[in-house]
This record gives structure tokens, C-alpha cells and sequence, in this order.
């Protein structure tokens, strides 16, 4: 019966390998499987030879004041607190993973509950087995050249143990369950026992140090603690453990090996002669992944799909501009959190911030540091924003078959698109503006500043939306021209080739960005000279800022434009979604 | 009213769709049928403008699909087999925002007539995910008659219905055709294509196995004058050899 189950593991695992390499066929993810990849090894290059050994004593990853009894005293201390942890914590019965389609097909099958168990180890091996490559190889002990196996078998030993034992820990805890013990009560008599040991065995230790002595004095008490009376011999077993991952050659790893694979052996035997039933709460498990992951998919631009019915953000009428019902429309799906409303409530903390940082009639150098804040904020916002905010094509595309239907001309859809964005990312924008207007200040200002920091604030003010119009028609470009770079579902597998399109898509965003602000930039900076020698500064400024941004308005709308007849020609029988 | 001339649409080398030409004429509900994969929801989709055709002309009410496409969508309405719905819009939230998409200047008389007529109106402020999947059903059959289309296209309606659901889709149905509405319903369910459709149009492999109104099919297919659309149905798509009709349970 293994065989069938192992089998099962392995085609799951080759078919999705398989369909992976399958996609790079197509040159848009070879393209971003070889950068991705590309990435990838030179990241981890850097890990393996960025520091030679440096010939200490110390373990690796333990500090450089450690001695091996020292680490292996701190390693059992962690491992110990980790285990504690797991029995303290979890408050469910025994619920093996299983996927829905597992449960559908193995459940009913005539395979034995120690079958199933035997599966679910077998299938935890292959995460533990990318996760001590991963970990030996952050750890740096590839560096430390013919001792990398003691640390990828070390670390197969721990997590092993502790995979095996929290299995054991919710048999146990079922145990427990069905005998009477409520988790308040096994939680009340853990941490109880805990405590009360705990303080007995503290008492031998030596003083603690001051906290603002700061770390290597704690590490040096804790380094003597953990040695000290009765502590060492309790944590024994988790010395035992951790004991192969720490040995500094090969005899003594073989030596530590033993008595670590007998606990590792020990807690199989528990496991698996265990008869606790964990069908019914399996059953339950996997149906709360099941949602879980579909509510995932569910999550329209970044926003969880409401559970409550939202207000609208004004009144629609019905007729006018259609784009605007795609305002309306993406405004719901922001969220109240956009609602007017609560735009004044950010007001009002606006206000009591700035009063509560300094003297209401004074500036000082708080409001000042608040105002630089707001401006830092104000540039963040320009690159964040269209990120963060996703309730445009990113989140609509999906829909495509719903918005091809719409007798809608295309630049009518994709202007609708990125309105709902551009607005709440303006709006917040200007409130940043009018921040550091107010808290902008040296305290003692010439006459000519007020005016002119105002001028500026509305030059800026202008500029924003026009950014944020162009900055938003970049990530919208590539959900209609390349859709298959976009992840609509963020439950979508992720491999190299994912990891290498956001790299190509980061440089491309900020070429593209660069090109759309250049021509607004030069225009910018020619009306300001000419008009400062014509009508003075701040007209020159506030004109600069008009010019430039009619430039880019005039970028957009071409692109608005183009991208309208790239939607209309959209097709959504083509690949879409990775 | 639904005029369809030389209709074809290759995915890759892959033809879906091969030379479909037929009308819907106003009052007429044709029944589009075939195996799995035969085409059917290609050419729903082609013709509503979902995905574009590669070859052939789509007149919806004079107007040309390819050509006019804004003309042509603002008089139909395509109602899939799932419905499309925005979960963060209530119900009538929808029906405000597809106003104002379609210009339905009084589109709140409308829309409560229709909320009222397909028993949603005690739902008018609830999510999708707080209805049923007959109820968001209904909701998908609202919005897309709020703009009065003239041509109408039904892939799979009755998915998921219960049988309340099932009459009262057929009787909206019956009743836009009875409207002067061009209907198209693409459907398995043989029974309901004999019970509402006047015409048929049986697709295999991309292509027009046979077009005409219920009596021209029947006349051309059965052997008997009390053959049913199952039995015609067999004998056009040529496996009733293969797969004679079973004997009735004892």
C-alpha cells in the first residue's frame, strides 16, 4: 500500500516539475526562469564565499564566545522552548494535512490509519529536505569545506524529531481531549509545571546582568546558566539532538548520531503505534485550507472579498461619462477605508499629531521632523501606491469577459481602470501636501516664505495626479499586453521564472517611468527659467508645474488611447492567467 | 436580428468554430446543441463579442459586430453558465453601475420591475456571496435585461437551478421571445431545448450539423413521427449506432 501512496507523492511531484519546465518553452518565461535563476546563484554565491572560516572555535552560527558545550547548551535551550511552545500552544485535535482530493480518494480506500500516517511522514520528508538545504546553506557551513553533510544530516535529525514530535503532540493532545483534559486545563498544568521547575532550577543560577549592559553580558549569564546545577541535565534530551548538527568533525558527529536517531526512532514508534482517530478532524482541516486558499483566490486587487455590503462613495447617475462608473464601482471595492469619512478622521489626526508634537504657537523642530516625514511619505506613496493599491485592470482582468461585454469604447475601460488608484492615491497625497505646508517651518520665517512654500504645495498638488495617472498605466500596460506576467491569483505557483518577470517588469517600470517623466521634466525646467524672468518666481513655478503636467496628461492619454485599442483587441480565449 | 455569416474561430491550428452561418429572427428562440466540444460556447462567445471571431460577419439588429462594436453590444446581453459577479457590489449596486454602463436613464423603475419580477428584492442590498447560486443567477438575468436587449444569448441557463428556478428561467425566457427578443440557448438538457426553443442548430466538430426550425429537423431526422430530440439528436450527430438508446429500468 506504501508503494501506491509513494507513488502518488512522487507523480505529484514530477507532473508539477514537469508542467513548470513545460511552461519555459515559451520565451517570456524562459526569459524570466533564466534571470530569476540567474539571481538566484549569485545571491547564493554570495552566501557560500562572502566570509572565509574564521577559524574560531565557536559553531557555526553560534556567537564567536561559545564554546561547543556553550552552544549545544543554547541550541537545546531554543529546540526546548520550541517544543514547549507546541504543546502549550495548539488547541486542536490531531489533524493530519491532507488535500481535499487526498481525502476524497485515500479516506474511503482500504489503507490502514498507520498507512496513512506513514504517507503523511513521507510526504513531510521532501519539505524537510529543501528546507536543510536551504538552512545549511544561510548557515554558512558550505564555507566550512568537507563538513556540509554534518550539517545537512544535523539538521534532518531536528527537524525530523521536531516534525515527529508535534505529530506526537496532537495524538497526545486528542488523548487528552477525549479523556476530559479541556486545553485550558492542559495549558494551566504545562505552564504551571514549567514555572514551577523553572524557578527551581533559576535559583542556581548566577545573577542576572543589567538589560542596558546589553547583549554579550545576557549571552555570557546564559552561557553560565545553562551550564549551571540541574539545567544541563534537564535539557539532556535536547542536547542529544541537537548534538550532530554541532560536532565539529566527523568522529564525534558519528558518536552524537547514535543517541539522536534513537530519540528520532523513538518518536516514530510512538507515532506510529498510535491509534488516535484524526480523520474527522483531517476532514475538518482540509476543508478550512480548502476555503482558505479559494478566499485567496477570491481576493480582488489586493483587497479581501467583503463580507459586509459597502456604501457607495457617491451618487451614480446613469447617465454621463461610463468611465466614471468604474470610479464608482473600484472606489467600493477600496473600501470604506477610502470613504470620505475617513479621509476627516485622518484629518483630525493630522491636526491633534501636529498640535501634540510641538507648541501650538510655536514651530519647532518636531513639527518640522512630522513635516519631512509627510514629504518622505508624499515620494514613497509615487512608488508604493501603485502597488499597494490594486483595484484596477489588476484586479478586473479576471473579468474580462464580463468588461468585453460592455458597449464601451476600450479607453473608456481602461480610463475607468485606473481612476479609482489615481484618486485615492491624489487624495492622500494632498493631505501629505498640506501637512508640510503647515509643519515645514525653520520658526522663524522670512515674510516671502508662506507665499511661495504654498505656491510650491500647489505646483506639487497639480503635478500628483498626473503621476500617479502615468505610474498606475505602467502595472495596467502589462496586465493587458502581458498578461501571463501578472499574478491575478496570488495562490499561482511561483518559481524562478515568476521571480525573474518581477525583475524584468521592475526595470522595465522604471525605464518606462524615466521616458514618461523626462520630456515633463525638461518642459518643467525650460517654462520655469523663461518665466521667472517674465513673471517671477512663484508664477513661473505654478506655470512650470502646468506645463509639466499637461506633458504628462498628454503622455497618458496616448497611452490610454493605444492601451484602449490593445482591450478591445484583448483575448481573453488566450492564455491570461499563469 | 442575429444575422451570423461564415463565422470561424481557430485556437492556434485548432478550429472551433468552421464556417457557421444562421439568423434569429425576433420571437425566435433557436436551441444551439451538440456533444462536448462541438463549439457551442465559441460561438456564444464569438458572437457576443467576448473573443473575436478569425473569419466571418455578426449583425446584431443591423448593426455590425466587428465593425460597430459599441452599436452591436448595446443591444445584447450574454448570460453565461456561471454567473459574472463583482463580490463587493450588492445587488443593486450592480444594477446601478450597468446603468450607467448602458446609459438606462430610468433604470431604478426598471430595476425594481425586474428585482420584483425575478424575486430578488428583499435581496436588493446583499453581497453575492450572501446568495444563493439560483438567486445570483437571477442577479447575472437582471443586469443583463435592464438595458432592454434585443438579442439575447443563454449558455447552460439552468445550471444549478432548483426546479422553482427552472420554470421561472424558462418562463424569462418564453417571455423576452414572446417580447420580440432574438434568443439564442446553448444547452444539454434536450428536454428543455424541445420544450422552449422554435428552432435548432446541432454543431459536431465546429460545424453546422444541421439548422432549421424544430418541425424542418424533425422532418429531416426521425424515422417516426413521434421521434424525440433525443432520438433526432443521436441520428444527427451520427451515434446512435454506437450507443443505442438503453432498454427502460424494470
Amino acid at each position: 500500500m506504501i508503494s501506491a501512496l509513494l507513488y502518488l507523492q512522487l507523480n505529484s511531484v514530477r507532473n508539477r516539475l514537469g508542467a513548470r519546465f513545460k511552461r519555459l518553452k515559451k520565451p517570456k518565461y524562459l526569459a524570466g526562469a533564466v534571470l530569476g535563476a540567474m539571481y538566484f546563484i549569485f545571491y547564493f554565491s554570495f552566501l557560500v564565499h562572502s566570509a572565509s572560516p574564521d577559524g574560531s572555535a565557536s559553531p557555526p552560527g553560534m556567537p564567536a564566545s561559545f564554546n561547543a558545550m556553550g552552544a549545544e547548551n543554547l541550541g537545546a535551550l531554543l529546540l526546548f522552548v520550541v517544543v514547549a511552545l507546541g504543546w502549550i500552544l495548539p488547541n486542536q485535535r490531531a489533524a493530519l494535512a491532507f488535500s481535499e482530493a487526498e481525502i476524497a480518494f485515500l479516506f474511503p480506500a482500504p489503507i490502514t490509519r498507520r498507512g496513512l500516517i506513514q504517507f503523511k511522514l513521507i510526504r513531510s520528508q521532501f519539505a524537510i529536505f529543501f528546507s536543510i538545504l536551504f538552512l545549511t546553506l544561510v548557515w554558512g557551513r558550505w564555507r566550512q569545506g568537507g563538513h556540509v553533510w554534518i550539517s545537512l544530516v544535523g539538521w534532518w535529525v531536528i527537524l525530523s524529531t521536531l516534525n515527529l514530535h508535534n505529530l506526537a503532540g496532537s495524538f497526545a493532545r486528542t488523548i487528552l481531549l477525549d479523556r476530559g483534559l479541556t486545553n485550558r486545563w492542559r495549558r494551566v498544568l504545562i505552564i504551571g509545571l514549567l514555572v514551577a521547575v523553572g524557578a527551581f532550577v533559576i535559583q542556581g543560577w548566577p545573577t542576572p546582568p543589567d538589560w542596558l549592559e546589553g547583549g554579550p553580558a545576557i549571552l555570557a549569564w546564559l552561557k553560565e546558566g545553562l551550564s549551571t546545577g540541574l539545567t544541563p541535565y534537564l535539557l539532556y534530551p535536547f542536547r542529544l539532538v541537537v548534538r550532530p548538527y554541532l560536532a565539529p568533525d566527523a568522529w564525534s558527529f558519528l558518536l552524537a548520531l547514535g543517541p539522536a536517531v534513537a530519540i528520532l526512532a523513538l518518536h516514530y514508534y510512538l507515532v506510529i503505534r498510535a491509534d488516535v482517530a484524526f480523520e474527522e478532524a483531517s476532514i475538518e482541516y482540509s476543508r478550512k485550507v480548502a476555503t482558505r486558499i479559494e478566499t485567496m483566490r477570491q481576493r480582488q486587487g489586493g483587497v479581501i472579498t467583503p463580507t459586509k455590503a459597502r456604501r457607495s462613495p457617491f451618487k451614480l447617475k446613469p447617465t454621463g461619462l461610463p468611465a466614471i462608473a468604474f470610479l464608482w464601482k473600484n472606489l467600493i471595492l477600496a473600501g470604506s477605508f477610502f470613504s470620505v469619512r475617513t479621509l476627516m478622521i485622518c484629518g483630525w489626526l493630522v491636526i491633534i499629531g501636529f498640535t501634540a508634537v510641538g507648541p501650538s504657537q510655536h514651530h519647532g523642530p518636531g513639527q518640522s521632523v512630522f513635516g519631512a516625514l509627510s514629504l518622505l511619505l508624499l515620494v514613497a506613496s509615487v512608488f508604493v501606491g501603485p502597488i499597494l493599491l490594486r483595484a484596477d485592470f489588476r484586479s478586473d482582468l479576471p473579468n474580462a469577459e464580463m468588461l468585453m461585454l460592455y458597449p464601451l469604447p476600450g479607453w473608456q475601460v481602461v480610463l475607468g481602470e485606473v481612476l479609482a488608484p489615481v484618486t485615492i492615491i491624489t487624495v492622500v497625497q494632498w493631505l501629505l501636501i498640506a501637512v508640510a505646508v503647515i509643519t515645514i517651518s525653520t520658526g522663524n520665517d522670512p515674510v516671502w516664505i508662506l507665499p511661495f512654500k504654498i505656491v510650491v504645495a500647489v505646483a506639487t498638488g497639480v503635478f500628483m495626479p498626473t503621476i500617479n495617472l502615468a505610474m498606475l498605466l505602467i502595472p495596467n500596460a502589462v496586465a493587458l499586453l502581458l498578461p501571463s506576467w501578472v499574478r491575478f491569483d496570488k495562490n499561482a505557483p511561483r518559481g524562478f521564472e515568476n521571480f525573474g518577470q518581477n525583475i524584468i517588469l521592475a526595470i522595465g517600470t522604471l525605464l518606462v517611468m524615466l521616458g514618461i517623466l523626462l520630456p515633463a521634466g525638461l518642459v518643467f525646467a525650460a517654462v520655469l527659467v523663461v518665466g521667472k524672468w517674465l513673471l517671477g518666481t512663484n508664477a513661473a513655478v505654478l506655470l512650470a508645474a502646468l506645463s509639466g503636467a499637461a506633458v504628462i496628461l498628454g503622455e497618458a492619454a496616448t497611452a490610454i488611447y493605444f492601451l484602449g485599442m490593445a482591450f478591445e483587441r484583448f483575448d481573453v480565449s488566450g492564455e491570461m492567467v499563469n | 436580428m442575429i444575422d451570423i455569416a461564415g463565422l470561424a474561430k481557430l485556437y492556434g491550428s485548432f478550429v472551433a468554430v468552421n464556417d457557421l452561418s444562421f439568423t434569429v429572427q425576433p420571437g425566435e428562440v433557436l436551441g444551439l446543441v451538440g456533444p462536448n466540444g462541438a463549439g457551442k460556447t465559441s460561438t456564444l462567445r464569438c458572437i457576443a463579442g467576448i473573443i473575436p471571431p478569425t473569419r466571418g460577419s455578426i449583425l446584431i439588429n443591423g448593426c455590425d459586430l466587428l465593425h460597430n462594436p459599441i452599436g452591436a453590444k448595446a443591444q445584447l446581453a450574454f448570460f453565461p453558465d456561471e454567473p459574472k459577479l463583482f463580490d463587493y457590489l450588492t445587488v443593486w449596486q450592480h444594477l446601478v453601475f450597468i446603468a450607467r454602463i448602458y446609459q438606462v436613464g430610468d433604470y431604478e423603475a426598471r430595476g425594481t420591475a425586474l428585482l420584483e419580477e425575478l424575486e430578488l428584492t428583499e435581496k436588493r442590498d446583499a453581497l453575492p456571496a450572501e446568495l444563493s447560486r439560483g438567486m445570483k443567477q437571477k442577479l447575472a438575468i437582471a443586469c443583463g435585461l435592464l438595458h432592454s436587449p434585443k438579442a439575447m444569448y443563454f449558455d447552460e441557463p439552468l445550471t444549478g437551478l432548483d426546479p422553482l428556478g427552472i420554470r421561472k428561467m424558462k418562463t424569462t425566457i418564453t417571455q423576452r421571445a414572446r417580447e420580440g427578443g432574438a434568443i439564442i440557448l446553448s444547452s444539454h438538457l434536450l428536454h428543455l431545448v424541445e420544450e422552449i426553443c422554435t428552432h435548432l442548430l446541432i454543431l459536431k466538430g465546429g460545424k453546422m450539423i444541421a439548422h432549421g426550425s424544430m418541425a424542418e429537423i424533425t422532418r429531416q431526422f426521425s424515422t417516426q413521427s413521434d421521434s424525440s430530440l433525443e432520438d433526432i439528436f443521436f441520428r444527427a450527430t451520427d451515434d446512435t449506432v454506437a450507443n443505442p438508446t438503453p432498454p427502460p429500468l424494470p
